[in-house]
């Protein structure tokens, strides 16, 4: 196989490898090696520092200041003061932003199980029970994902609006009264199926390589061993895709937390979506759309804490379950 | 067929590459001009793609200043954030387009230039007084009038027909009696939506009632949102929202998909607009042609022709600009040059506030709007008929504004509770609001 | 070829892939295969017209002209306008949606592959060596998405503002280098795929550190790196909210942030919702291309990848 070939080009034979190994290695390969992951990081980090770091510590450092005019009418320009805290205690103390936040955390309870849980499913199978149209699945998973954001509120706003809706066409005919997506008690079940839509096909890919990288004697010897399908599923693929699951659930988690597209998109047709709706809308309104960088800055900041809390949580969880 | 990692590099090489030749090619090309020979560059921003036609005409006829038009995404949440993260970075354009209700909550951020010195009052007199007097504040004035939207009723003639109605209503009265009659066609089938959402068309109703919301005293904002005419217009919708004669329904509301289609089956009947809605109504109902017809606004007091206005715009200069004077000559040319305006009013389809621009407007008959006339009616001539009230402003923090209206009306309409049950809630957010950021505001009534 | 030909979907023939499926099916009787798979099978097609029917409907309301797309039934063909839509699409505002197109293959091929090999280089590092630091920096990764990336695009903004390059086809493309999720996924690849034995043995050769990675370790986290590209790639093509605050020249729009544009302007007077739909289905295109494209390379390389403890 020419992969193999590649292989052995690339690095010495095995025989080649232990006779070396047995010689003493060249101090001074080991002495300058200290530098290389930093260098390896290097770009990352120039990116991450200019792109994250500073508008972040930017966004922070806004946060302890506000915009005040001085008694009068305020048709002359603010002036930029202190004011320490009180942006954070403003925020803490409307009890929307945590309405909001006990909002996603619900939504994430059940939404990430069943998003996760049919793109784990979805996984299994393609990787090992149907070999048929295999990339026909896998590309039918990904595309909802490339569909951009203005399509979506589009496609959705079709597929939620009563009147033209072809699902509630379908109960119409059926002489059913449709269901109503949009109303105060169903619309966070409607975000919920456009995030599953939308990135279900994003974590099967993750687990699916994840497992694709699983070696094949593991397999062989669990046949051997007399092991079904479904156990070795259980028992060597869950396993081993662990870190690709706990990333997916992580930034799953994170997501939910910063939930703000699919409410967004849905925002003009219902109501039931208010301005403080996720803590994320609720930021975005503030910052950007009433123009109050500095609050903004703050209920973002208070997110950033929020999702660390629940991210570190969920580390730390899920590091003493495996 | 075995693909081997050395040719996958290979291959995904090759296309960064051509990608990366095709960058620099295109960011060789794309650089901005600079100024020569003692040109004077401005940045003008507006939401019409037609605006580089009229900055071309400029460019032609004044060799010492380069305007460079572009046209920026006008949907909610992009263009204002944009212009104001722009004003922020110094990045700002020279001059730019900001709607009548925005002027003030400009103003509060020092980002607009008082045009007095320029000479703004010596074309003052061009110009729709009710107009010129939304983008002047406390002697200061901030931009020229564009167009303005006087509010009227498109209304679809031939379901009123059909309803047993032969005349537009015209008093409030008269158009709850007809909402009645439009619903007893069927029961999906509605005069108007009612739009909690979008706040603007309903601020405008309470403009045409007198219930002024926003006004000065002094040094000091009254908000007025709670009046007893503020009350009584709430008052009027409440009455039709509990019977079910207009549709609550956020889907079916202004703009939205489900609207569209209604508008276009013929299941809501009529739309209270300003005369920039007419392009809206031609599009959006393209298979109900000439069965439309536009009248003025249903009144309090029959027999008065008064009205309010959603939307309009002005083109003001924008504060941090290095070439102000350069900047006042272009928006006040753009507004009052004959060519610029004929671009304005037959390409972009402005209804003028520049007076001698309007008579050219109103001329020619429209075959969509045939539902009361045959032939069509001249529409702008309709919203012309009107009187536009003077005394209403704008508020300092729009945006806070639109957010709590919007907000208290959605929860309102959700949990069955009366508009005007919301009044003084949202008028004592607005006053909260206002002098959190230092400003003063106290309370109308 | 040894897969035998009872599959239940026979009609269209693909090659199909190298996997412990078809094997398996050798040693199994047809009738315990089938049933077993048939559960599997329903359950991939029925996620399957999940995931597709909103895309069936993008195809569906691309052929229609304004009023149908709202008057007629969605899910099925009217008055077909595909071509007038198309030459309208191309032609309308001097067809600057083709370069909206453009540019957006350029900030996702460039910022893609950029940001895909900077990702791999730090997930490399933090998967396969110790050094002091590590630790802080696999937190600071982690921040990188803790705070919503809409809350960063003002003082991104403005810092592009101060050096120069707002408002440049840089703008997009700097920020769109970073992705601390392909840090991580890289990381996690490295670990599970790339032995140490090989780059002790690597070493031992006397191969530079830099040449380990680029010659061992970069052909074995080829899958993994196509996965990272495309998920970068996805989420650059579909940017809306940078661009739009960085960018006020549309000729540099990426294709959505245009489309979005289109969308209804009061205005202007103009309902472009054809043109909205028609362009979206059009820029859906590239990328599932792209996709099929590189699934052909996810499983290259896969067959020497070992996992160590």
């Amino acid at each position: 196989m020419a992969t193999k070939t590649e292989l052995v080009a690339a690095s010495p034979p095995a025989g080649v490898v232990t006779s070396r190994a047995a010689k003493p290695r060249p101090r001074i390969s080991l002495s300058f090696s200290w530098l290389w992951p930093y260098l390896f990081l290097l770009p990352f980090l120039i990116v991450f520092v200019a792109f994250f770091v500073a508008p972040f510590a930017y966004t922070v450092i806004q946060s302890f200041y506000a915009e005040k005019h001085f008694g009068g009418l305020g048709l002359t320009p603010p002036k930029v003061v202190w004011v320490g805290f009180d942006n954070y205690k403003q925020a803490l103390s409307n009890p929307d932003l945590w309405d909001g936040f006990k909002r996603v955390i619900l939504f994430g309870l059940i939404q990430i199980p069943i998003m996760m849980g049919l793109a784990l499913v979805f996984a299994l199978l393609m990787d090992s029970a149907v070999t048929r149209f295999r990339r026909f699945f896998r590309l039918s998973a990904f595309i909802p994902y490339a569909v951009p954001g203005v399509v979506a509120a589009i496609l959705w706003g079709f597929f939620y609006t009563p009147t033209i809706s072809p699902i509630a066409q379908i109960f119409r005919s059926l002489n059913l009264n449709p269901p109503d997506f949009l109303g105060a008690s169903t619309v966070l079940a409607s975000i919920g199926n456009i995030s599953t839509w939308e990135f279900m096909g994003y974590n099967m890919l993750i687990f699916f390589a994840a497992m694709q990288a699983i070696p094949q004697e593991l397999y062989e010897s669990a046949r051997i061993d007399g092991l079904t399908e479904v156990g070795i599923a259980r028992y060597i693929k869950v396993p081993m895709i662990s870190p690709a699951l706990r990333l997916g659930l992580l930034f799953s988690l994170i997501g939910t937390l910063q939930l703000f597209n699919e409410p967004e998109v849905l925002k003009g047709l219902t109501g039931a979506i208010t301005p403080t709706f996720t803590p994320n809308i609720y930021a975005y309104n503030i910052g950007i759309i009433q123009n109050n960088y500095y609050l903004g800055g703050a209920i973002a900041a208070i997110m950033g804490v929020i999702t660390f809390v629940f991210s570190f949580a969920f580390m730390r969880l899920t590091q003493r379950a495996s | 067929m075995q693909h081997t990692p050395r040719r996958t590099i290979a291959s995904i090489g090759s296309v960064v590459v051509v990608a990366l030749s095709l960058f620099l090619a295109a960011c060789g090309g794309g650089g901005s001009g600079s100024s020569s020979g003692g040109v004077v560059n401005l940045t003008f921003w507006s939401f019409n793609q037609q605006i580089t036609e009229q900055a071309d005409k400029f460019n032609a006829t004044h060799p010492n200043i380069h305007v460079t038009a572009i046209k920026q995404p006008s949907g909610f949440g992009q263009y204002y954030p944009k212009v104001l993260a722009a004003i922020k970075a110094g990045d700002a354009p020279d001059v730019a387009l900001i709607e009548y209700q925005y002027v003030p909550t400009f103003v509060s951020k020092g980002a607009l230039v008082d045009l007095t010195p320029y000479g703004a009052n010596d074309v003052k007199s061009q110009f729709d007084p009710g107009a010129w007097a939304l983008e002047s504040i406390n002697g200061a004035f901030y931009g020229y009038p564009q167009d303005t939207g006087p509010e009227g009723l498109f209304y679809n003639a031939a379901i009123f027909k059909k309803a047993g109605i032969t005349s537009p209503p015209k008093t409030w009265d008269e158009y709850a009696a007809d909402a009645k009659k439009i619903h007893a066609l069927g029961k999906n089938v509605y005069i108007s939506a009612f739009s909690a959402t979008n706040t603007g068309w309903y601020q405008a109703l309470n403009w045409q009632a007198g219930a002024n919301w926003f006004s000065t005293n002094g040094n000091s904002w009254v908000i007025d949102v709670n009046s007893a005419k503020s009350q009584q217009v709430a008052a009027f919708w409440d009455n039709l929202i509990s019977q079910g004669l207009v549709d609550t329904n956020s889907a079916d509301g202004d703009f939205q998909p489900g609207w569209n289609n209604a508008l276009d089956h013929g299941t809501i009947a009529s739309w209270i607009s300003a005369v920039w809605g007419q392009g809206v109504i031609k599009g959006n109902a393209a298979d109900t042609k000439g069965q439309w017809a536009v009248a003025p606004l249903p009144q309090w007091t029959a027999g008065n022709k008064d009205t309010g206005a959603w939307g309009g715009s002005g083109i003001s200069v924008i504060t941090g600009t290095k070439h102000p004077k350069e900047a006042a000559e272009f928006a006040q040319w753009y507004l009052t040059n004959p060519d610029s305006l004929k671009i304005g009013v037959n390409e972009i389809g402005w209804y003028p506030s520049n007076l001698q621009a309007r008579q050219t407007a109103l001329t020619t008959p429209d075959p969509f709007f045939a539902g009361s006339q045959s032939g069509g009616q001249i529409v702008d001539q309709v919203f012309a008929n009107e009187n536009l009230l003077s005394g209403w402003a704008f508020p300092p923090d729009l945006d806070a504004v639109t957010n709590f209206q919007g907000n208290d009306f959605n929860t309102a309409i959700t949990n069955h509770l009366s508009l005007a049950s919301q009044l003084p809630a949202i008028q004592n957010q607005i006053i909260n609001d206002l002098t959190s950021q230092g400003i003063s505001a106290t309370a109308g009534s | 070829m040894a897969t035998m030909p009872l599959d239940i979907e026979e009609a269209v023939p693909e090659q199909p892939e190298q996997s412990n499926g078809e094997r398996r099916q050798v040693l199994i009787g047809y009738k315990a295969w089938a049933a077993k798979n048939i559960i599997g099978l329903v359950f991939l097609v029925t996620t399957t017209v999940y995931l597709l029917t909103p895309l069936y409907w993008l195809f569906i309301a691309s052929t229609k002209d304004n009023t149908d797309l709202f008057a007629s039934n969605g899910l099925w063909f009217a008055h077909f306008n595909l071509f007038q839509n198309l030459s309208e699409l191309f032609t309308h505002q001097d067809g600057i949606y083709g370069r909206w197109l453009l540019n957006t293959i350029l900030y996702a091929v460039v910022g893609g592959a950029i940001g895909t090999l900077i990702s791999v280089l730090g997930g490399y590092a933090l998967a396969k060596y110790r050094f002091p630091g590590k630790g802080l920096i696999v937190g600071l990764v982690l921040g990188g998405a803790l705070v919503p990336p809409t809350t960063l695009a003002i003082p991104i903004y403005l810092l592009e503002s101060k050096y120069g390059f707002a408002n440049t086809y840089w703008a997009v493309l700097l920020p769109a280098f970073l992705s601390p999720f392909g840090v991580f996924l890289s990381r996690i690849y490295a670990t599970a795929s790339v032995p140490d034995d090989l780059i002790a043995a690597a070493r031992v050769d006397g191969a530079s550190e830099f040449r380990i990675f680029w010659s061992v370790a970069m052909p074995i986290l080829m899958p993994g790196m196509i996965t990272i590209f495309l998920f970068q790639f996805v989420a650059i093509w579909n940017n809306f909210f940078l661009p739009l605050i960085v960018l006020s020249d549309p000729t540099l729009y990426p294709v959505n942030l245009g489309l979005a544009t289109w969308n209804f302007d009061p205005a202007s007077h103009e309902l472009l919702y054809n043109l909205i739909v028609t362009g979206s289905f059009l820029a859906v295109l590239p990328v599932v291309l792209l996709f099929l494209f590189l699934q052909r390379y996810w499983r290259a390389g896969l067959t020497f990848g070992s996992v160590t403890g």
